[in-house]
């Protein structure tokens, strides 16, 4: 379904993506592993288009996206669910809605995605007229995908989902990650700093560090990978063995 | 008296307001300060007294004039900001003086330096509701703000261009990932802000029955004085900045001095600023 293929991207002068490869399959879930300023966002944002790369290609389904305006990705079925939610504060919660459907036109369907994301999300329905900035972190990020999945994605780029969210409302979070997965099909690439809950979740993964991707495959066999659990899953990990 | 003068500063404020809007909007959205508003008034006026002197035909002119306001405002916006976006908005704020001067200069080229009437004369009625007089003018200025400032209310918070622009306003690149074009919300903006200021241009034509190149500097810098007086970047600060600044220049030209009429102006920006700094509405950050 989406290819990219070894694409460089610059902010500035800093190379950010030396050459980043990677593929999903319909209806996969992909999570993008690194630390900070590895470039796992900027991989998203230069999907979405909001960020140019300066060479490579980005295809959806066969079609060339790598230059495309932001919108028109949204329309061919990209959603971006950026890091840190990025609601709009000062919006209630169904104008916030209201805007991820904004590239479509069929009105009384928007209508009836509206009362599925209230359902899928029920503390939406209940702060629906509220502003969308004075809900709690959780509740802004279950806003931010309700919000992301308004313009009926069959691709959903989901930054960090989970950042900044006591565990027991992350594991919410993922259990509602898994349902839209399995339940919508909707493919779902997902960039994470906690390897383990990513991976848990993931069919695949890939492992980004400055700019590179230095290691790829299942997320099974990347569990057992120990390099892997020396690098992300703690510093201190030893099997008992070593 | 007291009433009459707060009449007349009304009607002025009102004008004051129309421009102020478009300040604001302008700041709200883009973050940065248009300082040649004032130059989109003058333009506005000029079209329509032109247009008027040809034809003959006033609503042909009226929209002549607005049609002009806009066509100035989005190529402003185009060639003074587009190009500056993402730097300093200092930057920005240089441009828009640039382009203001460069703006009055070929008005003056232009139309030549002569002040013009206004080329229809309107008989004007009087009218007297409880000891205050009324011209049929003012009421066409306080008439034709209300009507605007409420179609502008619904724009902003009853449609879909409208909440883009907020979502802009907000977090301009979230709005991206919407899939709002956002170049075409800026132009947008542009385009609503110098609309209403070719009105408030072409209604202050009529009022004073007076059109030159410089006519947009003074209305400009007071709008953009109570575009800050009311909290820039808000729109119902802009209404009551306006007012306030109208009533208050005229209360003060009346009981004080006339020949420091525009001094009272800013002189109620000052006050307003050092009791408020983010304006009478503006938020605090």
């Amino acid at each position: 379904m989406l290819v990219v293929s070894n694409l460089h991207t610059y902010y500035g002068r800093i190379h950010a993506l030396k050459g980043i490869s990677l593929h999903m399959k319909p209806m996969e879930v992909v999570a993008l592993i690194g630390g900070n300023g590895a470039g796992k966002s900027t991989v998203l944002k230069s999907i979405s288009g909001i960020v140019r790369s300066a060479s490579g290609s980005i295809t959806l389904n066969g079609d060339d996206i790598t230059h495309v305006s932001p919108e028109k990705i949204v329309m061919s079925g990209v959603s971006h669910v950026p890091e840190g939610r990025r609601i709009f504060p000062r919006l209630t919660v169904e104008d916030n809605l209201l805007l991820g459907a904004f590239t479509r036109k069929d009105y009384s369907e928007i209508k009836k995605d509206m009362a599925r994301m209230q359902e899928l999300f029920p503390v939406l329905a209940k702060r629906r007229k509220q502003y969308a900035g004075n809900l709690s972190g959780g509740e802004q990020q279950m806003l931010a995908i309700a919000r992301g999945l308004m313009s009926r994605p069959m691709l959903l780029l989901l930054d960090e989902p989970t950042m900044g969210l006591a565990p027991v409302v992350a594991k919410d979070i993922y259990r509602q990650i898994r349902y839209l997965n399995k339940e919508r099909g909707l493919g779902i690439l997902i960039v994470e700093q906690n390897a383990r809950v990513a991976l848990g979740l993931a069919d695949r993964g890939y492992i980004i560090e400055t700019g590179r991707i230095v290691l790829e495959g299942n997320a099974s066999e990347l569990r057992q990978s120990n390099e892997i659990k020396r690098a992300y899953l703690g510093k201190d990990y030893r099997e008992v063995w070593e | 008296m007291f009433w009459q003068q707060a009449l007349n500063g009304v009607v002025i404020g009102c004008v004051y307001t129309l421009v102020a809007l478009g300040y604001t909007m302008v700041y709200g959205i883009l973050g940065i300060i248009n300082f040649a508003q004032g130059e989109i008034y003058m333009y506005g006026a000029y079209g329509a007294v032109i247009t008027l002197g040809l034809t003959g035909n006033l609503t042909l002119s009226v929209l002549v004039g607005i049609s002009l306001s806009c066509v100035v405002g989005v190529l402003l916006e185009r060639v003074a900001f587009k190009p500056l976006r993402g730097l300093n908005p200092l930057i920005s704020l240089i441009s828009a003086i640039g382009a203001s001067i460069f703006l009055s200069s070929s008005a003056r080229f232009i139309f030549g330096p002569d002040e013009r009437p206004f080329p229809i004369h309107f008989a004007s009625h009087m009218y007297n509701f409880l000891g205050v007089d009324i011209s049929d003018m003012q009421l066409i200025i306080i008439g034709a703000s209300l009507l605007l400032i409420t179609l502008l209310y619904v724009i902003v918070n009853h449609t879909k261009n409208g909440r883009a622009m907020k979502a802009v306003a907000m977090d301009a690149e979230a709005a991206m990932l919407m899939g709002i074009d956002v170049d075409k919300t800026y132009m947008f903006t542009f385009l609503i802000g110098s609309a209403l200021s070719g009105v408030a241009g072409i209604l202050m034509a009529i009022y004073y029955n007076t059109t030159y190149p410089t006519m947009g500097t003074l209305p400009g810098l007071k709008a953009f004085s109570a575009a800050v007086l009311g909290g820039v970047g808000s729109i119902p600060g802009a209404v009551v900045g306006g007012l306030t600044l109208g009533v208050a220049e005229n209360l003060g030209a009346a009981y004080i001095s006339s020949g420091f009429k525009d001094a009272f102006a800013f002189l109620a920006l000052v006050l307003v600023l050092v009791i408020r700094p983010s304006g009478i509405m503006g938020s605090k950050r």
